[in-house]
């Protein structure tokens, strides 16, 4: 394999295990809230949490411009603070796959819960845990199988993902080239061997993937 | 000494609860919807009411002009269900255990000691699903008693079990009762569960206490009225 592919599948690992971390804490966490509490707005902020999933990833990718850049609400305070600029660097190409792959496992592990027995909750705090030990002993080891098929799909999510990655990280090559936008360009310059190696990879690799996460959670 | 004065309002109907109770064992009895449940569920902590106050002893559970509403974890009151909801991720012995508060040292030997008194000693290892019927009912109770509640709450306890099961737990929750001296609710819409093992029993009706009645009493007075058969007939001329 050449440096382009061995460069753009580090990057294109890197950036998704970083942002399915994120994803795995962040989901799970929004998806108890929003599954046992009640709260103004919340039906409002439910269908804003899985917007992601139906928006193009090309109106995801503007959004994270207007955010992210060095003009946008958060890029400026970041540049002005630290002085770094988030767009264009390996960052943003997490953070795009983050805000992709977000609802995935909110959807899985939100389910979860809201099938699960609320009086067996109930029934922790009435033996006189908390609600941070009853979520960690009773629900915890109940959903943890949903969270696995969620980090699992949010995983592979974050791998494909490249329309709001070309977006807001480009197409710099070993800096923020991922996997997919490699494959891209080397379609677009007419590279097909290249092209076809790495779509033969990434079909195996998805597969496997796919295959483990469905022999682990089936068990 | 619990007292509970709430109302609490709901789609289909309006709870309007009061009653006070000692160290015996009260039945609430009447039929579904009538506001048992619920009222359960408010001095556990699982509902909020709307207004009123719930206090046991010196411990305000509930008071809607102080703005107080007692965390259910803290309120140190044994509760179970019909579903006796155990944990199906952890054994016997683990579910006892969880019921403890306090993991002091010899804690393991206390499980032991539960698991021994309610007869499970030998299924330890065992996980609900691998349980009997009876066998999970003494679980749910061992779970809930280890660590000694202040109050006892037992939402329809027997409406899942056989004349056999259920005789064997009656006596094993009369015998707990002794044991403990504490208040204990019972939950039920069986006369006959409500006659052997209240010292009273509370009549709920669309979401009211409709009569508090010594079941003493009102054995006598369906003995002059003894022709009628049907347990709601017995109900009907009690409550009137």
């Amino acid at each position: 394999m050449n440096y382009e592919i061995i460069s753009a599948l580090k990057i294109s690992l890197k950036v998704s295990l970083i942002s399915t971390v994120f994803v795995v804490v962040l989901g799970s966490f929004l998806a108890y809230i929003f599954s046992v509490k009640n709260f103004k707005g919340k039906y409002i902020l439910d269908s804003l949490l899985i917007l992601p999933m139906i928006l193009p990833p090309t109106v995801i990718g503007y959004y994270l411009i207007l955010l992210l850049g060095r003009n946008g609400l958060l890029g400026r305070f970041i540049y002005e603070k630290l002085n770094i600029s988030i767009l264009f660097t390996w960052h943003s190409a997490a953070i795009a796959s983050l805000i992709v792959s977000f609802p995935l496992m909110y959807k899985t592990v939100k389910s979860a819960i809201d099938n699960f027995d609320r009086n067996l909750l109930n029934m922790s705090n009435s033996l006189g845990h908390s609600e941070l030990e009853t979520f960690f002993k009773v629900l915890l080891p109940q959903v943890k199988k949903n969270i696995l098929a969620g980090a699992i799909l949010s995983f592979t999510r974050a791998m494909g993902e490249f329309g709001a990655t070309l977006m807001v990280a480009g197409n710099i090559m070993g800096r923020t080239t991922t996997m997919s936008v490699l494959i891209y360009s080397s379609v677009s310059s007419g590279e097909y061997e290249k092209a076809n190696l790495m779509v033969l990879f990434f079909s195996i690799f998805c597969l496997s993937i796919v295959f483990v996460s469905v022999k682990l959670i089936g068990r | 000494m619990l007292k509970v004065d709430i109302t609490k309002g709901f789609s289909n109907f309006n709870l309007d609860i009061s009653f006070e109770m000692t160290n015996e064992k009260l039945v609430f009895f009447g039929g579904s919807g009538s506001g048992k449940s619920s009222t359960i569920n408010a001095i556990t902590g699982f509902l909020k009411p709307n207004h009123g106050r719930i206090v046991f002893g010196d411990k305000i559970f509930f008071d809607s002009e102080k703005n107080i509403f007692m965390p259910t974890q803290h309120r140190k009151v044994g509760y179970v269900n019909q579903d006796l909801l155990l944990f199906k991720n952890m054994n016997a012995f683990e579910n006892i255990a969880y019921g403890l508060r306090n993991k002091k040292q010899g804690w393991k030997d206390k499980v032991d000691e539960f698991l021994e008194k309610f007869g499970l000693l030998k299924y330890k290892k065992l996980y609900p699903h691998e349980l009997s019927g009876g066998q999970k009912q003494r679980l749910a109770l061992a779970r809930v008693l280890i660590n000694n509640p202040s109050l006892l709450l037992l939402d329809e306890p027997f409406s899942m079990l056989d004349i056999k099961l259920k005789r064997e737990l009656k006596e094993m929750v009369l015998e707990i009762k002794e044991n403990l001296n504490i208040p204990l609710i019972i939950v039920t819409h069986d006369l006959s569960d409500a006659f052997s093992l209240g010292d009273r029993i509370a009549f709920f009706e669309e979401g009211k206490v409709k009569a508090i009645i010594k079941s003493q009493d009102l054995t006598i007075r369906l003995s002059y009225n003894g022709d009628c058969a049907h347990q709601n007939c017995y109900c009907n001329e009690a409550v009137l």
